[in-house]
């Protein structure tokens, strides 16, 4: 398999920063004035410590396939599989926050400071989606009148092995995320996926497969809202 | 309001300061170590777990309770160690091999110890043999594993067959927990308990200790 040439993208920490007012209510700060000065102080160290990175690769129907079968694990009714084919593009993508904020958040909490600790690693996980989203901007840009979204191995039936493909083919290696055996990245706040760019009514994924049992988070919906 | 509400309720506000100058305060007159930390810090951290698990409030708002205990605890654990008062019981807690996200373990381990059990953080990516001999080591109770990932999960099997094999079921308790862990797969595994969120694993090891 031949690597893609993928394009690297960096974007300052504060364009990746979440929106206060989307910590607030994914949190359930009710009493948010009680939390502004620990949401300040996280949202200062994210800034600080942070280094959003992006690497996206566009890659043929054909390449995908590989990615995507990877080591034939998937369910098989995963959504992806129907909805690919539809393309009229499609981008590897490998991102990542960087391991100092990973570290950052490990060390509060091992001196107790863990309500800023909790906080900061919030505010990295939706910042990650964040910068998901900043990726297929970029790319859906250049595919104007399409409708772009994210897809990611571990999610929707397509199983997470397809990591070692994916990793294969667009090499996240080279922006430092490493996966291990178990397919888990370092550092901790990476993330990978296909961006899938095509008309508006292939997306979207809605609850009801037999895998959708074990699934916790439910993601599809809110996911639909976010197709760029 | 009795001294030891007070603490009780500054805590469920996050209130480090009142706390802190509460137990002091709750010393100085006198009141055992031992009551104070039941009836003013437990209590209060009891009642703010029943809080979220009712969602009145959130995690958050439990984890500013968590902190306000540890801040209590510092002028009490001394004085807990000389009188020789037990814990609830011990918890070794993990992430399991080849894991590193810790997150959830370390917010498990927070609030077992508001509630007053004795928690050993093992860490990340802790290995089958590590947790038994741990467990074994530190004489305890329960042995907690925590997982972000289905291929990773795999890995408490492995502890609940190790700890089969050393004929061990009868001494110690497994739960497990974690993003991906389900109840249905915790059964499978022959886990003695699962828990969805941190507040209900508090729930899950009292009721696995006869605490409940
Ligand atoms: C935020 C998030 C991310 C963030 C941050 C990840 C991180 N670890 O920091 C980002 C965007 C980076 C991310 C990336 C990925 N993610 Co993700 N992610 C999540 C999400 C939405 C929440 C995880 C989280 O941080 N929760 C907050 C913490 C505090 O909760 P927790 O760890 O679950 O712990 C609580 C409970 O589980 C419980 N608990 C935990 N441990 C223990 C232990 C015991 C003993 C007990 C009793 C209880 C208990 O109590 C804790 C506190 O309440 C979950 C879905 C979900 N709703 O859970 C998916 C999820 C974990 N991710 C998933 C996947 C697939 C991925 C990726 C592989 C996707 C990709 N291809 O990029 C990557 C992997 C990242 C890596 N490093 O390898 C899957 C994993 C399933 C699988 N297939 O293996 C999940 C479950 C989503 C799904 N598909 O259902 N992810
Ligand atoms: S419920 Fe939604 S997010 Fe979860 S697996 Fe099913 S389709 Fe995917």
């Amino acid at each position: 398999m031949f690597p893609v040439s993928p394009k690297i993208c960096k974007w300052p920490p504060s364009e990746v920063l979440p929106e206060r007012s989307n910590i607030i209510k994914k949190e359930g700060l009710k009493d948010a004035s009680k939390f502004l000065p620990l949401l300040e102080q996280a949202e200062k160290l994210f800034v600080d410590f942070s280094a959003p990175t992006g690497l996206v690769g566009e890659i043929s129907a054909d390449q995908f396939e590989r990615v995507f079968e990877g080591l034939g694990q998937n369910e098989p009714q995963a959504p992806l599989r129907e909805i690919y084919p539809k393309a009229q593009a499609l981008a590897l993508f490998g991102i990542t926050l960087g391991p100092t904020i990973s570290s950052q958040i490990e060390s509060l909490f091992e001196s107790d400071d863990f309500v800023l600790g909790y906080l900061l690693d919030c505010m990295a996980s939706l910042a990650c989606e964040r910068a998901v989203d900043h990726a297929s901007h970029q790319f859906a840009d250049a595919y104007e009148g399409l409708s772009t979204m994210a897809y990611s191995p571990g999610y929707c039936g397509w199983h997470i092995s397809a990591q070692k493909t994916l990793f294969q083919m667009i090499e996240p290696q080279t922006i430092g995320i490493s996966l291990n055996e178990d397919f888990l990245m370092s550092p901790l706040k990476s993330t990978t996926g296909v961006l899938v760019a095509g008309p508006r009514e292939i997306h979207g994924v809605k609850p009801g497969y037999p895998f959708c049992r074990q699934c916790k988070c439910r993601t599809c919906l809110d996911r639909l809202t976010t197709v760029q | 309001m009795e001294l030891l509400t007070q603490i009780s309720e500054a805590l469920q506000q996050g209130n480090e300061e009142l706390v802190h100058q509460g137990t002091q305060q709750a010393i100085a007159e006198k009141i055992p170590p031992k009551k104070i930390l039941d009836d003013g810090l437990i209590a209060g951290m009891n009642a703010i777990g029943e809080r979220f698990g009712r969602h009145e409030v959130f995690l958050p708002d439990v984890l500013m309770a968590a902190k306000a205990m540890v801040k209590g605890m510092e002028p009490l654990k001394p004085l807990l160690i000389r009188d020789d008062v037990p814990s609830l019981g011990k918890v070794v807690i993990g992430t399991v091999q080849g894991d590193l996200h810790d997150i959830g373990k370390n917010l498990v381990g927070i609030m077992l110890k508001g509630a007053g059990f004795e928690v050993v953080d093992l860490g990340k990516s802790v290995s089958p043999e590590k947790f038994i001999d741990a467990a074994v080591n530190e004489n305890a109770e329960i042995i907690g594993m925590s997982a972000l990932l289905t291929t990773t999960m795999s890995v408490m099997k492995k502890v609940t067959e190790l700890r089969k094999q050393k004929n061990l079921q009868g001494k110690i308790k497994i739960v497990v927990g974690g993003a991906p862990v389900t109840k249905e797969f915790a059964t499978e595994i022959g886990a003695d308990g699962y828990a969805f969120d941190a507040a209900n694993s508090v729930a899950c090891v009292k009721q696995l200790m006869g605490h409940a």
